[in-house]
């Protein structure tokens, strides 16, 4: 806690490090030296020394001392530090002043990182979560978001395919609320908004600050709407320059195999002609030796007037399958400088990273369950060739997933200086400039042995993509503190400017000579085998670009330390809005009482702190596509001109809709913080209302007067409420043992209030996955539908009523239980869709649950993460599909002759495939050993191991209940296409000197 | 915000264009008006010839299916519906009919609107173009409407973009019609472009207008009909003749080929604008192998069963549309190459498939059976004229014949249009034909055959038949010389045996008024379903729009 504490006070104590050099210069007479340990006799550095009633003053270096200059030896030395008692010692005459600190419980709050600043979280007045390094999850991740999971209350990590080392999980805050503008949060690295998470080595990052409600998230206007995700990278600290080597090995094994027929069984069945060979088709898919390593090395330090950090860091991992592939390193180099006496303050990051990645196929894993078990993998007749496989959807997942090269380079960059002028003690200003960089190559190369290439009849085909992109930020903010009495006054402004560019192009030829070249010479291909081609199909290139200017306030008020409030606005403006509608005014109000000085609370003695908190705020969502609101000719196929020759033909583009806005959305929240029995528990709960207007809609509009069927407007409401809480305890903590447990649980309903105004009229939407209806064969149509009222994440289909005596499925009339019971499948169907469909269950988690436990005996500790989400349904898609003997001649689940013997005919969408999806999972076990190793340069030396996916209890007939997504529109779709799951085993090490 | 006023380059928010044309921007010279004008015929092409306008045409009538193929094809009951006159305004497919012509409609409406205010001279281009232009484009946006009133009958008209009216009564939608045609018709070239609006073209529109007036408007005008079908065929409007091949105007556009037939064809050509729709809807996945090409196909539409599931021909009069045609006839042949080039016969693809050979550049390879992938997977690929689960036995069988029982074999695929070798690049450059002169030498000689005149009848439809037969079997098979045989039926046969999958059907079917009769796997209509109801999205979004009644 202490050392956290340390890292988190770093920037206010360069603010005062800035002040009391100023002061210092000044200075002449008596020296005083000395040296503040804490109560374990261990140095404090960075404890601000200060001559009492002057500004004269310094702090401690890394190992506590410090040296003051007084004018004599009368006065009196204030030491304060955030988290300890201030203490004032009289110099009386001394020349050397040894304390020691003692921890202030009342005073042990942190800070907690807003948008542009900090506040100590007893002066909060919104719903904000840190999670600081230490609290992180431990183990190998893909994504830094997932060391955050189960710890923030209202958020969801959503992670369908968690072994894929080129996946990154979806991040969700209070439901989903938007179609089609996204719902994922903001990401701000370092202050600097729109950050890019693949920037940053999971070691470089020092905490997540997560902005909940809106008046916390409405300082960023109109992207605030989804929540803000704030993340800062390490520091250096003044002092002995400190070394860190932080390393993990990693291994996934597979957790859960679906459960299909052998190839006995197959032909046992009668599925389908024997073949003649015995494949395992998923376990050629899987890499049984995978490995995954992880190297960190960081060096920091530095003085009174600069501090840098500079850390470098290496990570290879092999997928769980036989393709995926992934190699990244990076450099990241942080630094602050005051100049002119502080009067002048650079602060700075530099990072650098590349990433190669190799891609695999989610589908190959579908067709790895229904292929003929019987199908040799490699040609009977040319076993040098693979077996290329046809039919509808149908192909060798191992020839498609080794039989080329897909990948792509990575680079990403950042680069961020800040000039700070402090112009006075309580009055400074500042500039950040920023870039951030994002170049990708993606390579393919399909050989002579891909499936395309033989029936085709050429060797190969090549395609190589370049995309970048570049962001600018420019932002100048002022701050201004005042404290008058009881009352003290905090003020912000500032201007952002903000730009985003993206261009790409991509190149692709076939029928290369050889399969040598792979896709490094593209022009030895000859596409069209001499026949004319199209040239679309073998090139194109984009560029676009997205501006977004915004002036920003805000005002922190207090009195008296027991109320406190906060108000702050946004205008903002964005290229991609349309004309009518250039800018928006984003306000927020936010108001807490501290309770707790109440005289009659306080006198409770089990209550330490208690806050009540209420806030507005208006935010907003604007992630449609660049170039919507403007009227546009676009190209379309080709024709002949008047000469005979073929152009490509060029009209009205899209519906002009020149109001097209943000997403506007408005929240209310109420919390309340609480510390009790010596801060032995502490918590907070909080209840949210969020209503997000003017949806971003890709609507259908009448054709005539319009001229295409759809077009981008504003229309409809969504709302999402729902309780968040989070509680700490700390029941035992003696020398030798502690046990601390935390748990978070959040319950959240999210719904489609309108779908109309006046213009546009709309009874319901179906919604596809990914752009599509349930897979074919069998075109099975759309899941999930939404009309005025309904919840997000309804599925939508008939209710089960059995089977008639031919084994066709049987679904109730008018979707009511009890009436008459009508054939839905098979000839002759007596159910009609209009009339008998109705709403059959839900895809979103309405509770979620995450529970840390931290037990620590001497210099062992074990942490144990469990998390669960209840009260959702899964739509089984491996049920429906391969559940079924109807389905021709393809392997199913053994399941299809015994669950669902009964059975006979195909599949429609009924509430018989959707289960509950409930689960409780052991997601995190680690054990940590932390020796003193009594080596004079070590300073911190733990060994840990990390086992991940340890077990789950659930229902669910699936693989994994949470390799199902549950963010977005259609939660709780139990897709075809699911990666292996895997079970992580990760060791490391953990260096400091 | 102060600082707005201040500094406004650090508050401007106008989009920067790169890869996208403001539509401010767009006309810049010649070519960019012949980029805009050439828009709306493509979408026209569209609209004709890949999907709905065409399954609202053909599948609703006794000649095509999309029969479910097993796992395949069920796709929500559409098929079903459409065959078995069961649609509901809620319908994709008919929604489609509707919306398809109007894009088309907007389009010609905003660009008609562009080239009238633009300075023609200052592109290049004379006042005559501008008359020019926008006479075709009134004479597509007349087309368009044809679309309308055939499916709909009381519909919207539409004449300036943004414009949303009620409906107006199929009276006033042929007149306008009419009108439009008429005005624009004597601005026309003769014999134009390939795909452009030509004086040849609009004076069909007109015969189509005048044929189905009846229909369509309650008012017969069955004699202006044969007016302008007599004038285009005398040569008033451009010159046509009938190709002399049975093969020609489906051949247009392979290898420079350009039928004397054709006076209305959409070009295609490979990789740039391909008769993509018609294959992927109709050729069985592995039909690449016998026709040497690299394509898939969706295995979808056939031809209507002729036999039932013992073999015997079904007693429907209509439908069964491959045992329609004579033994004699030519096109009944399964479809061949004979030679490299564009050397072929026959319209059909029936029985056991073989690979192309690719030896010889054409023909089959017989040693070489191409199989089937689902119900005969791995097993000889054969399309029989039934529509059954053969392939599961007696208990398949007992499942009888219905959209909903066809297998991967089932039904006689349609090659009209012929999918000639890909190697030899003769794959996907023939035309669609939109209008041929065999449709008015048929439409006079249905007025004549209204009017009683059946021996004028006759030889105006030998005048096109006569290239099907082998000369020794001619006289069999003339009409001229078994004049007894050209009866109502007959005449209905004959209407779809010429034009068979060029969308007519439905349009001949209600003219003639059979298009609520039975035919296989679809009983007598219990109501008019002759007109499509006016889609309920259509209704749903347009207060001003009222249901026709049909629904």
């Amino acid at each position: 806690m202490k050392h956290l504490l340390l890292k988190k006070m770093k920037y206010i104590l360069l603010l005062h490090f800035v002040f009391l050099s100023v002061a210092e210069v000044l200075a002449q007479g008596v020296v005083v030296t000395g040296k503040v340990s804490s109560e374990s006799g261990e140095g404090l550095p960075g404890v601000t020394v200060l001559l009492k009633g002057t500004t004269n003053g310094t702090a401690t270096d890394a190992s506590g001392s410090y040296s003051l200059t007084v004018p004599n030896s009368t006065g009196t030395l204030i030491f304060s530090f955030i988290g300890y008692t201030q203490q004032e010692v009289p110099i009386n005459n001394r020349t050397t002043i040894n304390i020691s600190m003692a921890t202030d419980a009342k005073a042990l709050q942190e800070v907690v990182v807003v948008g542009y600043g900090t506040v100590e979280k007893r002066e909060l007045t919104s719903a904000v979560t840190t999670v600081s390094a230490k609290d992180f999850q431990q183990g190998a991740f893909n994504s830094p978001l997932q060391m955050i999971e189960g710890k923030v209350a209202g958020v969801t990590v959503s992670n369908p395919a968690a072994a894929d080392p080129n996946a990154s999980p979806a991040i969700q805050l209070r439901g989903a609320s938007s179609l089609t503008a996204g719902n994922g949060p903001l990401i701000v690295i370092d202050g600097m908004p729109g950050g890019d998470l693949r920037n940053i080595a999971q070691q470089d990052i020092e905490s997540i600050s997560v902005l909940r409600d809106a008046s916390a998230a409405a300082i960023y206007g109109s992207r605030g709407a989804n929540g803000v995700v704030l993340v800062q990278t390490k520091r250096g600290k003044a002092g002995k320059v400190a070394v860190t080597y932080d390393s993990y090995v990693e291994h996934d094994a597979i957790a859960a195999k679906p459960d299909i027929l052998s190839a006995e069984e197959f032909l046992t069945r009668q599925r389908d002609r024997d073949l003649g060979a015995r494949t395992n088709w998923y376990d050629e898919l899987i890499r049984e030796d995978n490995f995954g390593q992880n190297h960190s090395l960081a060096v920091s330090g530095g003085s009174e007037t600069t501090v840098f950090r500079l850390s470098g860091n290496y990570r290879t991992k092999q997928g769980l399958d036989i393709a995926s592939d992934r190699k990244e390193y990076g450099l990241r180099a942080s630094f602050m400088q005051t100049a002119m006496d502080g009067l002048l303050e650079f602060n700075g990051n530099f990072s650098y990273r590349v990433a190669n990645e190799e891609y695999t196929n989610y589908g190959a894993f579908q067709q790895a369950i229904k292929l003929n078990p019987t199908i040799p993998i490699m040609d009977p007749t040319n076993p040098i060739m693979y077996n290329t496989l046809l039919g509808f959807d149908t192909f060798n997942p191992v020839q498609n997933l080794l039989a080329r090269e897909n990948g792509a380079d990575q680079e990403y960059s950042i680069i961020d200086i800040t000039t700070r002028l402090n112009i006075l003690k309580n009055l400074n200003t500042e500039l950040k400039l920023a870039r951030q960089g994002h170049d990708l190559l993606r390579r393919e190369y399909y050989t002579g042995q891909a499936a395309e290439s033989v029936t085709g009849g050429y060797t190969g085909r090549a395609r190589l993509e370049n995309e970048k992109w570049q962001d600018y930020t420019l932002e100048w903010l002022a701050n201004y503190a005042t404290t008058i009495g009881n009352h003290d006054i905090k003020a912000l402004g500032g201007y952002s400017y903000q730009e985003f560019n993206n261009a790409a192009f991509w190149a692709q030829n076939r029928r290369f000579p050889t399969d040598a070249f792979g896709y490094n010479n593209l022009g030895a291909g000859n596409y069209g085998n001499s026949l004319p081609i199209n040239m679309n199909d073998v090139m194109d290139s984009r560029r676009s670009k997205e501006k977004t200017i915004a002036f920003l306030g805000r005002v922190n008020y207090s009195f008296n330390d027991t109320y406190f409030l906060t108000g702050s606005f946004r205008y903002e403006g964005n290229t991609k809005f349309g004309v009518n509608n250039k800018w928006g005014l984003f306000p927020a109000v936010s108001a807490a009482w501290r309770i707790s000085k109440l005289p009659v609370i306080d006198n409770i003695g089990a209550i330490d702190d208690l806050k009540l908190r209420v806030s507005y705020g208006e935010t907003g969502r604007s992630g449609f596509p660049r170039y919507t609101s403007v009227s546009r000719y676009d190209g379309y196929g080709r024709y002949q001109n008047d000469a005979g020759q073929w152009i490509q033909v060029y009209g009205p583009g899209n519906n002009y809709n020149p109001d097209i806005r943000w997403e506007k959305s408005i929240a209310y929240n109420v919390g309340l913080d609480f510390s009790l029995f010596n801060s032995k528990l502490s918590g907070s709960i909080d209840a949210f209302v969020r209503k997000s207007s003017d949806l971003i809609s890709d609507y259908s509009v009448p054709v005539p007067p319009y001229l295409h069927e759809r077009m981008t407007v504003n229309v409809g409401t969504t709302s999402s409420r729902g309780i968040e809480m989070s509680l700490g305890a700390t029941p035992i903590e003696t020398d030798n043992f502690s046990y601390a447990t935390n748990l978070t649980g959040s319950y959240t309903k999210a719904k489609l209030d309108s779908w109309s105004n006046e213009t546009y009229k709309a009874d319901y939407i179906e919604l596809q996955v990914n752009n599509q209806d349930l897979p074919s064969p069998g075109n099975p149509g759309r899941a999930y539908r939404l009309e005025d009222g309904s919840l997000i994440g309804n599925f939508y289909g008939y209710k089960y009523a059995g089977v008639d005596e031919n084994g066709n499925l049987l679904a109730w009339k008018e979707g009511k239980e009890g009436t008459e019971k009508l054939r839905v499948s098979g000839n002759s169907i007596q159910t009609n869709a209009g009339r008998d469909k109705t709403y059959i269950g839900n895809g979103a988690p309405r509770y979620e649950l995450g529970w840390t436990n931290t037990l620590r005996y001497k210099n062992i500790d074990l942490s144990m993460f469990v998390r669960g989400r209840f009260k959702y349904k899964i739509l089984n898609l491996y049920q429906m599909y391969y559940g079924l003997q109807a389905e021709a001649s393809t392997n199913l689940l053994t399941d299809a002759y015994d669950r669902n013997a009964h059975i006979k005919s195909g599949k429609v969408i009924t509430d018989y495939f959707l289960e509950d999806g409930g689960f409780m999972k052991l997601d995190n076990l680690t054990l940590g050993w932390s020796p003193k190793l009594g080596v004079n340069r070590v300073s911190s030396f733990r060994v840990y191991g990390t086992v991940r996916n340890v077990f789950t209890l659930t229902k669910y007939t699936g693989l994994d209940p949470a390799a199902v997504g549950v963010a977005g529109l259609t939660p709780g779709y139990g897709s075809l296409d699911v990666y292996p799951i895997g079970r992580n085993f990760a060791a490391g090490v953990q260096i400091s000197f | 915000m102060a600082l707005m006023a201040v500094a406004p380059a650090c508050t401007d928010l106008e989009e920067e264009p790169f890869d996208v044309l403001l539509s401010q921007n767009y006309y810049q010279d010649k070519n960019s008006i012949i980029a805009a004008v050439t828009r709306p015929y493509e979408h026209g092409h569209w609209n004709g010839w890949d999907g709905d306008r065409w399954y609202m045409s053909e599948l609703t009538a006794d000649q095509f299916v999309w029969a479910q193929k097993g796992r395949h094809g069920q796709d929500g009951g559409d098929w079903v519906r459409l065959h078995r006159h069961e649609w509901t305004p809620e319908d994709n497919h008919i929604n489609n009919g509707w919306v398809g012509p109007y894009q088309g409609i907007g389009q010609c409406n905003l660009i008609i609107s562009d080239l009238t205010n633009l300075n023609y001279a200052n592109m290049g281009l004379s006042e005559a173009d501008r008359a020019s232009h926008i006479g075709e484009l009134r004479v597509l946006r007349a087309w368009f409407y044809t679309f309308l009133i055939d499916y709909f009958r009381s519909v919207p008209i539409v004449t300036k973009a943004g414009e949303q009216v009620g409906q107006s009564t199929p009276q006033e939608v042929f007149a306008f019609i009419e009108k439009e045609v008429k005005e624009a018709l004597p601005g026309l070239p003769m014999n134009g472009r390939p795909g452009r609006w030509d004086q040849g073209g609009a004076a069909a529109i007109l015969v189509r207008l005048y044929l189905n007036s009846e229909k369509w408007t309650s008012t017969p005008r069955y004699n202006e009909a044969g007016q302008y079908a007599q004038d285009i065929i005398n040569g008033k409007y451009g010159a046509y003749s009938i190709d002399s091949d049975y093969r020609g105007p489906f051949r247009s556009g392979i290898s420079g080929y350009r039928s004397p037939e054709n006076i209305f064809e959409f070009p295609h050509a490979k990789n740039i604008y391909e008769f993509g729709w018609m294959y992927n809807a109709m050729m069985h996945y592995q039909a690449r192998y016998s026709l040497d090409n690299d394509w898939g196909g969706w295995n979808g539409i056939t031809l209507t069963p002729s036999h039932d599931l013992e073999g015997e021909l079904y007693a429907y009069k209509l439908g069964k549309p491959y045992e329609k045609y004579s033994d004699d006839d030519k096109r009944k042949q399964p479809f061949r190459t004979t030679g490299t080039g564009v050397s072929y016969e026959g319209f059909f693809l029936i029985g056991q498939q073989y690979e192309f050979n690719k030896t010889k550049g054409f023909s089959f390879d017989s040693t070489k059976v191409v199989n089937g992938t689902e119900e005969y997977n791995g097993k000889p690929l054969r399309y029989v004229d039934q529509v059954g689960r053969f392939s599961e036995g007696a208990s398949g069988l007992a499942k009888g014949s219905h959209v909903e029982t066809g297998e991967e074999n089932s039904g006689v695929r349609f090659v009209k249009f012929p999918w000639l070798s890909m190697t030899q690049n003769l794959f996907q450059f023939n035309s669609a034909t939109e209008i041929r002169l065999a449709e008015i030498y048929y439409a006079l000689a249905e007025v004549k055959y209204r009017s009683g005149d059946i021996a004028g009848a006759a030889q105006l439809l030998d005048a096109v038949r006569e290239r099907n037969f082998p000369e020794d079997k001619w006289a069999a098979n003339s009409y001229e010389k078994n004049l007894g045989k050209l009866t109502d039926d007959e005449f209905v046969d004959e209407l779809g045996r010429e034009f068979l999958g060029e969308r007519h059907r439905r349009t001949d079917l209600v003219r003639w008024n059979k298009f609520g009769d039975e035919w296989w796997d679809k009983a007598k209509d219990t109501k008019d379903m002759s007109v499509f109801p006016i889609p309920a999205r259509a209704i749903n979004a347009n207060a001003l729009l009222k249901p026709n009644g049909f629904e």
